[in-house]
């Protein structure tokens, strides 16, 4: 029984060494913060990251100008938001949209700000302080936020409650590098008419709960295509 | 030569009909048969060609284990002269030279040893010679015990397979857990239970991934029979259940370990395509059926245990005049044995002292104590009530009465009904078809859908909802639990072929004399002439009688016995061959004889001539009594119908079945009895030889027939019969000639073996409905079919539950045939 068990016990441990394929998997098995970060450095590659109008953040803006994704440098030393989505409030209240019905903070003159703190920690920037550093900080620091869209094969941050900012696992392959995703519940009890906003696509997308639960939920979406 | 091995590591009939093959090709092997429910191998071999290690190695080979059924005994030896340490040393080292001896070991503060041994090598008196030898002496043991290594290996089996039950639920559960949460909607009601964060399938993959491996790493190696057992018996060529199991939850675990690779990759959507929780709870589920059926299998088997529980441990031997307790595999043939009252009797044997009346009850059913006195038999396991007996033992160990009963029944237990060939060849084909079947479906699914997710979960499904375990146990599980039924109403069906055949039997030929009659001439009347007391003709008789030898004389000598009649004294005594006899008392000239007599000596019968032959035309035997040349009465004989003969007869024709009387008697005496128990066809004057002969006619009719007798003369009618009945009071050569042996004289005890054949038929076929049903039934929703058609698909899981269940159900099923109670109207 014994000498058995033995044999069973070094399949599995050979089994599973061979199936997590290398030493760093073996003991790192966040394979999904590793590939977000990796792939993010593709995105920020494809479309560079500036300084935003604030020094402490980094901004990504969508292509046509109509919205944009933020990141804090310095996680520990954010006023407001540590990772956040602004976009143009105009096709919404174009559709209906009060803003004095949204939540506060969440209306700033034409714009519409999304945002959510993190985790704060210990910085521990090893070099320079890069969109890419500040953007690992945030995976290291509250990796909850970081997340796999199986249904999009993309990534994303979670900017607010089903808010999100997604980009592609593999660019090569995704016709949607990058997509700003909103929960249309708050603009929805504000007036919105989901179908006449423009610039906007409101449709159901596969996600999942906090317990891996998939279900289908209808969101805003605005896809980028970058290539 | 003929052995019994107990096999370890079958799991279904496949197994058994694995390890028959294999032990059936080797050279020299007449017969091997092997019982799954009891797990035990009957071969039969010629010796010159074959050993049995060469058989009990092919077993090995073939992948299962030969249980050695050691029967250990033990004892507690107080030892007196001990002194110091260095003595205990000493008594251990005398002991363990004892061949034989298994463990020994002496406790030099209460002076006493412990010791086990292997009863068919050892015996306690050589231990004790051995003690008395180093120089030390060995007192009366205080306690001893035979342990009975067959059951223990069973329970220990039982307890082995509970435990990793527990260990498969106890990483299962939270297993199943983890793939099921995040399956909605199934198991919303979960909501309420924690769910970590780090091991959110697509956030955090691979440590879902490794949770799973962890998870199911101990369930798998609790389970590793039925990969080494399952893949070994398939690379063999004969697949068995266990190859189901195999195959099927290593496909689940090999493709899981390939979607974890491929989450490494980064494809992390493969952590939907993981199926650990499939083989684990698979696993865990069959491990629950084992262990239910393990325990259900020990049930079926209880009527055994009961027989084998009636034999006492101990013995009172009588030693140089002195009364020694010792074990019984101690007592030898020769011995003289003392039973107190309410002790049991512990050997067969013969009384040479004293007298008691015995309860035999539990190997007769008579429920009557029997009066025993010297020169009587007695049997091992019967009660002694009342009085003080000693006994020579005559038959011991294996050759007492109630060891061949269990032998017997567990020879039954152990046979093969004509029914249980169809399961077996079903069985042979099943898995093999199974596999084709498993690997056709699942190709043809991903043709269709091209998803190997979807195809692997219709192979898995297939293969294990289809394992025979259950069609495995169907037949020999009904057979168990009715042959140990029939002992227990004292009826031994000799083989599962017997307890099949006796429900098709729709005619049965009852033997008249000692089968519906008593086989005993009883005085049944005395006429008396005008002016005759009857007191007075019956002493006459009995005494004139009492020097005569025939049956019919001391019918009379008893019957005066009983009504204490005094013998008056008896001169010239003269025995007329074939007429009766003559003789003087006191001073009377006496006459007693047939009608013949006395036509030759001209006695008129009177007043009696219309009594002559009222007795003759009720087919008893008229003796006229003649004193002095006048006719002073009638005495008649008969042998008696026995009570339940009638009530026997009238509930099997109730039963449907045809009844007929066969004997050599004439037609009128035949005709008479058959008339006072209500049989109305008659086959008269038949010579003993000629017995077979009449039960062949019977069966050119078309008939089933089944033959009651007790007689030697019956023998070759009992084995022409399609079956034989031989009754409790009936000569060995009849038991033997005998498909079925009726412990009671009782003709009531034919219904109810006809009724309790009825009922297992009946069972068995419930059974193989069910084990048939899971299986063809279960086959097509595994593979999809309803699924073609919109409707749900098998859940592996689920296919583990219901094998796992359909297995149970037959045994529970089987066990329902301990509640069986003979019908009597």
């Amino acid at each position: 029984m014994v000498e058995k068990t033995a044999k069973i016990l070094s399949l599995f441990v050979i089994l599973t060494v061979l199936t997590v394929k290398n030493a760093d998997a073996a003991f790192n098995t966040d394979v999904v913060g590793r590939s977000a970060v990796t792939s993010f450095a593709a995105l920020l590659e494809a479309l560079p990251a500036v300084p935003g109008a604030d020094e402490g953040v980094w901004v990504l803006a969508a292509p046509d100008g109509g919205a944009r994704f933020a990141w804090r440098r310095d996680v520990s030393d954010a006023r407001v938001w540590d990772v956040f989505i602004r976009f143009d409030a105009r096709p919404f209240v174009k559709a209906g949209l009060d803003l004095s019905k949204l939540p506060d903070g969440v209306a700033f003159g034409d714009e519409i700000v999304l945002g959510s703190r993190l985790s704060p920690g210990p910085l521990s920037y090893e070099g320079e302080v890069t969109p890419l550093a500040s953007f690992e900080q945030i995976v290291r620091l509250d990796r909850a936020s970081v997340g796999y869209h199986a249904a999009l094969d993309h990534y994303g941050v979670t900017v607010s409650e089903g808010s999100l900012f997604e980009w592609a696992k593999d660019m090569g392959t995704n016709d949607k590098d990058m997509v700003f995703v909103l929960n249309p519940k708050i603009f929805i009890d504000a007036g919105v008419d989901p179908a006449k906003v423009e610039g906007w696509a409101f449709a159901p997308v596969p996600v999942e709960d906090d317990r891996g639960r998939k279900f289908e939920a209808d969101k805003f979406l605005k896809p980028f295509d970058l290539k | 030569m003929k052995e019994t091995v107990a096999i370890g590591g079958m799991t279904c009939a496949a197994c058994a009909k694995r390890i028959e093959k294999a032990v059936g090709r080797l050279q020299g092997i007449a017969s091997a048969t092997v019982n799954f429910a009891t797990e035990k191998l009957s071969v039969e071999y010629d010796e010159q060609q074959i050993v049995m290690e060469a058989i009990e190695k092919k077993i090995v080979d073939v992948g299962y284990n030969v249980l050695r059924e050691v029967t250990k005994s033990g004892a507690t030896i107080p030892i007196g002269g001990m002194t110091c340490a260095a003595c205990a040393k000493r008594i251990e080292k005398a002991i363990g030279k004892v061949g034989g001896v298994l463990s020994v070991s002496v406790n030099v503060a209460t002076e006493k040893a412990t010791v086990s041994w292997d009863p068919r090598v050892a015996k306690l008196s050589a231990i004790r010679n051995a003690i008395e030898e180093a120089g030390y002496q060995a007192l009366t043991p205080e306690k001893s015990g035979a342990v009975d290594e067959d059951r223990l290996r069973k329970e220990r089996e039982i307890r082995t397979l509970k435990i990793k039950f527990v260990v498969a639920a106890i990483f299962g559960v939270p297993l199943l857990y983890l793939a099921m949460v995040p399956m909605d909607p199934i198991v919303q009601w979960l909501w309420w239970l924690p769910f970590p964060s780090i091991l959110r399938p697509m956030n955090y993959p691979l440590n879902y991934a490794l949770a799973e491996i962890v998870l199911v790493l101990p369930i798998l190696v609790v389970g590793y029979r039925f990969y080494t057992v399952g893949f070994r018996a398939f690379f063999q060529g004969s697949p068995n259940m266990d190859s189901l199991i195999a195959i099927g939850t290593s496909a689940a675990v090999i493709y899981s370990f390939y979607s974890t690779w491929q989450i490494t990759t980064g494809d992390f959507a493969a952590v939907d395509r993981m199926y650990f929780e499939s083989a684990g709870v698979i696993i865990a589920l069959i491990l629950l059926g084992k262990t239910l059926e393990a325990i259900s299998k020990g049930k079926t088997s209880e009527a055994i245990k009961k027989l084998m529980g009636l034999a006492p441990k101990t013995a009172i031997v009588i030693q140089d005049g002195k009364e020694i307790e010792i074990p019984i595999d101690e007592v030898e043939i020769g011995q003289v044995l003392l039973v107190r009252p309410g002790g049991k009797i512990p050997v067969d044997g013969v009384i040479t002292e004293g007298h008691s009346a015995v309860d035999e009850s539990m190997l007769t059913g008579e429920s009557i104590p029997l009066d025993k006195k010297a020169g009587d038999r007695v049997y091992a396991a019967t009660i002694n009530k009342n009085g003080v007996i000693r006994f020579e033992a005559t038959k011991v160990g294996s050759d007492t009465a109630l060891a061949q009963i269990i032998k017997m029944v567990e020879d039954a237990q152990g046979s093969k009904a004509p029914i249980a060939q169809l399961a077996d060849v079903v069985a042979g084909y099943f898995v093999p078809a199974v596999c084709v079947i498993a690997v056709v479906a699942a190709a043809a699914w991903y043709w269709g859908t091209l998803s190997v997710p979807f195809a692997l979960t219709i192979f898995i499904s297939i293969l294990i909802i289809a394992c025979p375990c259950a069609l495995g146990l169907a037949t020999p599980t009904a057979i168990m639990v009715g042959t140990g039924k029939g002992a227990e109403y004292g009826i031994l069906f000799k083989g599962g072929e017997a307890l099949e055949t006796t429900h098709r039997i729709d005619t049965i030929v009852f033997d008249k004399t000692g089968t519906i009659t008593e086989g005993k001439p009883e005085v049944t009347d005395v006429v008396t002439a005008q002016g005759t007391d009857r007191a007075r003709l019956l002493r006459l008789t009995a005494s004139a009688e009492k020097g005569s030898e025939h049956p019919l004389a001391s019918a009379i000598v008893r019957r005066a016995e009983e009504e204490k009649l005094e013998f008056l004294g008896v001169e010239n005594f003269q025995a007329l061959t074939g007429l009766g006899i003559e003789a003087t008392i006191e001073g009377s000239h006496i006459f007693i004889g047939n009608r013949k007599l006395m036509t030759e000596k001209g006695v008129s019968f009177g007043d009696l001539e219309g009594e002559s032959d009222r007795l003759a035309e009720e087919g008893k035997t008229p003796m006229y009594a003649v004193v002095d040349g006048k006719l002073a009465g009638i005495v008649a004989v008969a042998d008696v119908v026995k009570k339940s003969s009638a009530e026997a007869i009238r509930v099997l024709r109730e039963m449907g079945i045809s009844v007929a009387m066969i004997t050599g008697d004439n037609v009128r005496t035949a005709a008479a009895i058959a008339g006072q128990v209500g049989i109305d066809r008659v086959l008269a004057e038949v010579l003993p030889q000629d017995k077979s002969n009449e039960v062949k006619k019977l069966q050119a009719e078309g008939r089933r027939v089944a033959m009651v007798g007790d007689g030697i003369n019956d023998a070759p009618a009992l084995v022409q019969a399609d079956v034989g009945i031989s009754i409790g009071s009936g000569t060995d050569v009849a038991m033997e000639s005998a498909d079925i042996v009726l412990m009671r004289s009782d003709l009531m005890d034919v219904p109810t073996a006809i009724q309790l054949s009825r009922s297992t038929i009946r069972n068995i076929r419930q059974n193989l409905f069910w084990a048939f049903a899971y299986n063809t039934a279960g086959i097509p929703v595994a593979a999809g079919l309803l699924h073609l058609f919109g409707g749900p698909l098998l859940n592996p899981i689920l296919a583990a539950a219901a094998m796992s269940l359909s297995s149970v159900s037959v045994l529970s099923n089987a066990l329902r045939l301990k509640r069986f109670r003979p019908q009597r109207s």
